[in-house]
């Protein structure tokens, strides 16, 4: 029957499928799973290719079923036989179990099987409260039939003890432990580790209750101490080794085997008292004192690694240090001898780094520094300073080095820092006030470190100071500096305020709040934007940023809200603060409010706008009588008369062409100015003003050099002033020379205009401001020309008003060009 | 030329109004002087009263207290005995030009002006 013998038990197919036997039991009767049944009760078998058909097939969606636990119970069952003889071994190991009878062995063995079993269902059943029921009968039964077969409780209750062992041992062996969380953990433990202990409990009672005299008590009591003893044991991270009397090794822990590489069975022919190495070390002497009954503390030691364990190479070496505690019964023998090793090699390790970086460190230092000095461990004393023409030398130990070196306000800090150096075996560091050698008052940076000996007490400090004086000095000037300057800030009628390199604003002057009514909170950094009118803070924003790009001056007029919830216009300007290498380090920036001058200004444009309409009408009139008068004259044959008031016709229109100017300038700052737009001749304009004004003057030739003319749109009065404007300031500028051009250029989208004379010329330095209001040039020793500098700030505004550009080209002392261009395409 | 003792009947005859007396006292003479007869007011408001005497050309000034001349100037242009009479109109204010010509002035003249500007600008409506 080959094919039978292929097939799997219950057990096994349950096992292989991490399913309850009982589970794969009722799939078979409910045909979900191919099976056979065997023998004469009927027992199912199953095919292996079915299962893991099963398995594929139904693996993920069935997991719900079985239970997370059903593999280690599993295991349990199947392998119930071998943990009970792993347990036996344990039993006979640890508690020299060589002198039980066999027979007992086999018979309770039948009982650990049992109590394996149990464990393995109710893992799956996780009924605890009848688990317990379960265990409880048992270990009463149990108890009984030890008491009857004359076993003492000791050996009843350790061969559960070591079940349980060997049931984790098993587990964790085989690998079934790791897939669990902590918690699940738990859960396991509680059930494995639980119902052991309700048997072992039940057997103890039972003993108890069966041996309730006082003899047999001190006994049981001695087991439960025992065990707890040996569970503390095992679960100290300290390693630990027990050993006889006479040196050889009883136990040792888990962090015994970890910390020396090595197992308990390795040391069957070891004994401690004869150990070479231990000699070498000079530890001998310390634990021949713990075999003769004293307890004493081994000195940290280093030892090279253990050649006979397997994984050596990763182990350099490790500093131990030890306890050595002898334990003895009530006459004062000694039974057992406990060693308890902790392992400091890390402490050890980071302390030598300390020590290897200290030689370099003096050197450092030594180089480095204005003052070297050493202190005793405790800071009592000072050993040696070498003071470098900063501080006085000491040459021998000096216990009044407090008085002598610190200023006596800072002495009792200087302690503090150094009693916290000490308790934390840490870098002392401090800036405080000394006497220098000189005896005047000096300010240092000190900071010492501690030198260790290899054990890490520390030897001595050693120190390094240097003379930050003149650094103080600088620190309390610049702060001194910073609060004039701030007191001096607070107190301008501006607002003012001061910004990083990249533009958040970190302080504000008190005007600044008093105006604006906000907190310092409130400002900070880009908080000023609150202030500001949402309408126009996009612009304000553009170009502040702009100004901290290019690290140029913000200047820009705009309104900042008022504690009183009204905005009034502010002239802001931001200038860049730069350090030596020309950095930008901060910006300082003022706020002016500008209302009063704008009021002004207004009031200034609207009596000027009066002033010159109501100048205008009786210089009209003047004019008029002039006019009359010299006809008069003239006809009358007194022609002296006649000449002399045509002169004053001249000057009456240079006055009227003032006030003409005046009038200008108010209508377009009031923005009142109105352009009368047309199509006209540009060549026959420029023509006529030529013409015009070559009258007015004998020394000047005006030449024409014209390109083919062009019909452009515009108002032609405005263009024909502007012209005029031109010729008349190169006539009056060139009072040597006898020429003057007048050239006109049509390029593919403009025509272009130029005046050239051959006069003083203007400076370069000046050539930006001609256009500007009120600008006048002055000629060779400060000879004026008289007007009143409002010409070319008018033609400048009404060519940008039609749209064209005008500049100028000067050379001083040469002459000047100026041009102005209008586009072609206006009006069409 | 005896323009001091001109023929009244064929001399032309120009009114002008004006608030400002010296101006207004000013171009009589220079008018005068070329032989124009010349009838001044310094009220805006009583020019019917010149109209019988038959003006040829009306000097007409455009800002004057309590009335525009632009409106005169639009009375005039809309009655049927005054609408072939030509108007200049004069301003201190070149800006006025436009509206002046709107209201139907037939021709503009900016203050201060050059005699012989003002001259021919008459002679020009005056055939």
């Amino acid at each position: 029957m080959d094919d039978k013998e292929k097939l799997l038990t219950i057990q096994q197919a349950s096992s292989l499928l991490g399913l309850n036997a009982g589970t794969l039991r009722h799939w078979a009767q409910e045909n979900k799973v191919r099976a056979f049944k065997v023998g004469t009760r009927g027992d199912w078998r199953f095919k292996k290719e079915d299962l893991q058909e099963i398995i594929k097939k139904h693996g993920e969606e069935n997991y719900h079923i079985v239970n997370k636990y059903s593999l280690i119970s599993n295991f349990l069952i199947s392998n119930a036989n071998s943990i009970q003889k792993h347990a036996t071994y344990l039993h006979k190991k640890f508690l020299g179990g060589e002198k039980f009878r066999t027979e007992y062995i086999n018979k309770y063995q039948e009982d650990h099987i049992k109590i394996i079993k149990e464990i393995a269902n109710n893992l799956q059943n996780k009924n605890i409260s009848k688990g317990t029921r379960f265990f409880n009968k048992f270990g009463e039964e149990f108890g009984k039939e030890a008491i009857k077969d004359g076993l003492t409780i000791e050996e009843t209750v350790d061969g559960i003890i070591f079940l349980k062992q060997a049931v984790w041992d098993k587990l964790k062996k085989k690998g079934l432990l790791k897939k669990f969380t902590a918690l699940e953990m738990f859960d396991i433990n509680q059930v494995v580790g639980t119902y052991c202990d309700v048997v072992a409990s039940r057997i103890a009672f039972t003993y108890h209750e069966y041996f309730k005299h006082d003899a047999h008590k001190a006994k049981e009591k001695l087991v439960v101490s025992e065990r707890r003893y040996r569970t503390m044991i095992e679960q100290s991270p300290l390693s630990v080794q027990i050993m006889s009397a006479e040196g050889k090794t009883l136990i040792v822990n888990k962090a015994w085997e970890d910390l020396w590489g090595a197992k308990l069975e390795q040391l069957k022919n070891y004994n401690m008292l004869k150990d070479k190495q231990l000699v070498d070390l000079g530890i001998m002497p310390y634990i021949k004192k713990g075999f003769k009954g004293m307890p004493v503390l081994i000195p940290a030691v280093k030892y090279e690694p253990n050649k006979s364990v397997k994984d050596a190479s990763k182990i350099l070496y490790r500093w131990v240090r030890a306890f050595i505690y002898p334990v003895k019964d009530e006459s004062g023998r000694i039974l057992e001898v406990v060693l308890v090793h902790e392992d400091i090699t890390e402490q050890i390790k980071s302390k030598e780094a300390l020590r290897e970086s200290e030689e370099r460190f003096r050197a450092l230092t030594n180089a480095s520094s204005d003052v070297v000095y050493r202190m005793s461990p405790d800071w009592k004393e000072m050993r040696q300073l070498d003071g470098r023409n900063f501080l006085a030398d000491t040459g021998k130990p000096d216990s009044k080095w407090l008085q002598k070196y610190i200023h006596p306000d800072d002495q009792r800090r200087v302690l503090e820092v150094i009693d916290e150096a000490i308790r934390t075996q840490n870098v002392f560091e401090l800036e405080h006030r000394v006497k220098r050698v000189d005896g005047t008052l000096g300010w240092t940076f000190s900071r010492a470190i501690p030198i260790l000996d290899q054990k890490g007490e520390i030897i001595e400090w050693f120190g390094a100071a240097i003379d930050i004086t003149e650094h103080k000095r600088a620190e309390r000037e610049l702060k001194e500096s910073e609060e004039r300057f701030r007191a001096l800030a607070d107190n301008i009628p501006n607002l003012a305020w001061m910004a990083r390199a990249d533009g958040y604003i970190f302080w504000y002057n008190c005007r600044w709040y008093e105006y604006t009514g906000t907190s310092q909170k409130d400002m900070e950094g880009w908080g000023w934007q609150s202030v500001h009118d949402p309408k126009i803070l996009s612009k304000v924003l553009e170009e502040w940023n702009k100004s901290i790009d290019q690290g140029i001056t913000f200047e820009m007029v705009f309104p900042i809200r008022g504690v009183d919830g009204e905005f009034r216009p502010f002239l802001t300007r931001v200038v860049p603060i730069r350090d030596s290498g020309n950095r930008i380090v901060r910006w300082f920036g003022t706020n002016t409010d500008i209302t009063k001058q704008i009021e002004l200004e207004k009031q200034k444009d609207e009596f000027l706008g009066i002033a010159s309409h109501e100048l205008k009408t009786p210089v009209t009139s003047i004019k008029a009588y002039t006019q009359v008068l010299e006809r008069l004259f003239q006809r009358n044959g007194d022609i002296k008369s006649a000449e002399m008031l045509a002169k004053m016709g001249v000057q009456i229109d240079k006055l009227s062409s003032l006030i003409e100017d005046l009038l200008d300038v108010t209508k377009i700052r009031s923005g009142k100015i109105i352009f009368h737009e047309e199509f006209f001749d540009f060549n026959e304009l420029a023509q006529q003003i030529v013409e015009e004004l070559q009258l007015t003057t004998d020394r000047h030739e005006i030449v024409k050099e014209f390109a083919a003319t062009r019909t452009i749109f515009g108002d032609r009065d405005r263009i024909g002033q502007v012209i005029s404007n031109l010729i008349s300031n190169a006539i009056k500028y060139s009072p040597k020379a006898r020429r003057i051009i007048v050239k006109t250029e049509v390029n593919h989208d403009n025509i272009t205009l130029c005046v050239q004379d051959f006069g003083i010329g203007i400076p370069k330095e000046k050539q930006g401001k001609v256009f500007e209001q009120f600008f006048r040039v002055s000629g060779e020793r400060e000879i004026t020309f008289p007007g009143l500098g409002l010409g070319l700030y008018v033609s400048s505004q009404i060519i940008k008003r039609e749209g064209g550009k005008i500049w100028v080209n000067s050379i001083r002392g040469k002459g000047s060009s100026f041009y102005f261009s209008l586009p072609l395409s206006k009006g069409k | 030329m005896n323009n001091l003792d001109i023929n009244k009947s064929s001399a032309k005859r120009v009114l002008i109004v004006d608030d400002d007396s010296a101006i207004l006292e000013a171009m009589q003479m220079m008018l005068e002087m070329e032989g124009y007869e010349v009838m001044i007011t310094l009220n805006g408001e009583e020019l019917d009263k010149y109209f019988n005497k038959k003006p040829d050309l009306i000097l007409l000034d455009i800002w004057m207290s309590g009335i525009d001349g632009r409106d005169i100037c639009k009375n005039l242009k809309a009655t049927p005995a005054t609408r072939n009479i030509p108007v200049i109109m004069i301003s201190a204010s070149r800006e006025v030009e436009q509206s002046a010509k709107e209201s139907g002035a037939d021709d503009f003249i900016a203050k201060p002006f050059q005699m012989n500007e003002l001259l021919s600008v008459i002679s020009a409506h005056i055939k």
